[in-house]
């Protein structure tokens, strides 16, 4: 089976893009699956460094669509798990350099020996952005639970959809339980309501996340994160698995403990 | 007292309710790519050509668009009494 192309993208920057994808990658190659994961932030890479592979660059993306190199001569093989690829970005060229069908024609290669194609999505809807969805079969929205960020997710969503590509998937990240009992953030359902497209997976905020990207180790690959299990559901439901969503509905305080005790019809 | 009526004071609107309500109305505008005057605008007319044939709650006029494969203008507004 020829791979699938997930494009990870979100509008504005900051949200986790390339933690996501750096964790969505090693989740679906530490369950069994060929993965290659493409930086296309052409002039701002990060993946490498993310995933600790910034020692090992030769070449680059744009030196594979210059045909300076072979593609197999550019993917760096990751240090701990055995089907994992990168593809890093030029850090000395423009996003404008490579085109969209520079991007099919490089997918369409890629396909016949990997199972999954990760594209990390430069911030913005530029020419970046426009070259990182061309080749996608699926789209996922990355998106914090704050107004900035599902503003941005919403504006996306229309454009992929305005291309034609398949409705997108959407993963909250970095959601903060205690602020979402205290209702001063929204819960995962607002978003959800608000944006309407279907979710893919909630990550709850973790400390665990800057640790490993200090260490250049994706959190999936250590089993006491929070976060880490739950970019490995993600990887589960993008493999087909039914796997339920964790729910943080927000804390009772006592007087609808009270009133729901007197009429249950109210409360939910 | 303050304490008291500090109590009894109903409590404060959560902040996540409110960035809620304001991405709702920042959402239709951007999805209509419509700037807010124009769908004021927009609002008013309808609410005129309601008021010819019901008795109609001004201030109840909410508007909404939902995505899909077509976007839908999904509006809705209260009904005092037919005329």
């Amino acid at each position: 089976m020829p791979a699938t192309v997930l494009t990870i993208t979100s509008g504005k920057g900051g949200v986790g893009k390339t933690t996501t994808t750096a964790n969505i990658a090693a989740a679906l190659s530490y369950l069994g699956k060929r993965v290659v994961a493409i930086d296309t932030d052409i002039g701002l890479r990060n993946l490498d460094v993310v995933l600790g592979l910034e020692n090992r660059i030769v070449y680059d993306i744009v030196a594979v669509i210059e045909g300076r190199c072979l593609l197999r001569q550019a993917l760096i093989k990751d240090k701990r798990l055995a089907a994992l690829y990168l593809l890093p970005a030029s850090q000395a060229h423009e996003k404008s350099v490579i085109t969209q069908k520079d991007m099919i024609r490089l997918c369409q290669e890629l396909r016949p020996d990997f199972d999954f194609v990760l594209i990390d999505c430069p911030a913005g809807i530029e020419v970046g952005f426009r070259n990182a969805l061309a080749p996608a079969d699926e789209v996922i929205i990355v998106t914090t639970p704050d107004v900035s960020a599902v503003q941005d997710a919403d504006r996306v969503i229309g454009i992929v959809e305005a291309a034609h590509k398949p409705t997108p998937r959407l993963i909250i990240n970095r959601l903060r339980v205690n602020m979402v009992r205290r209702k001063d953030m929204m819960d995962a359902p607002d978003v959800l309501e608000l944006l309407g497209i279907p979710l893919l997976g909630v990550i709850p905020e973790d400390e665990s996340v800057i640790v490993s990207t200090n260490r250049g180790e994706p959190a999936v690959l250590s089993p006491k994160s929070a976060a880490g299990r739950a970019f490995k559901d993600v990887a589960r439901r993008l493999l087909g698995e039914d796997v339920p969503h964790v729910t943080h509905t927000a804390q009772r305080g006592l007087w609808q403990t009270l009133t729901s005790l007197v009429n249950p019809g109210r409360s939910q | 007292m303050s304490f008291l009526r500090q109590w009894l004071r109903p409590p404060a609107r959560s902040s996540g309710d409110i960035a809620k309500d304001r991405l709702r109305l920042v959402l239709v505008h951007d999805r209509l790519n419509m700037p807010p005057d124009i769908l004021e605008n927009l609002k008013s007319d309808m609410i005129a050509v309601l008021s010819r044939y019901f008795d109609v709650d001004t201030n109840s006029l909410d508007v909404n668009v939902e995505r899909g494969k077509r976007s839908r203008l999904i509006t809705t507004i209260t009904i005092k009494r037919n005329r």
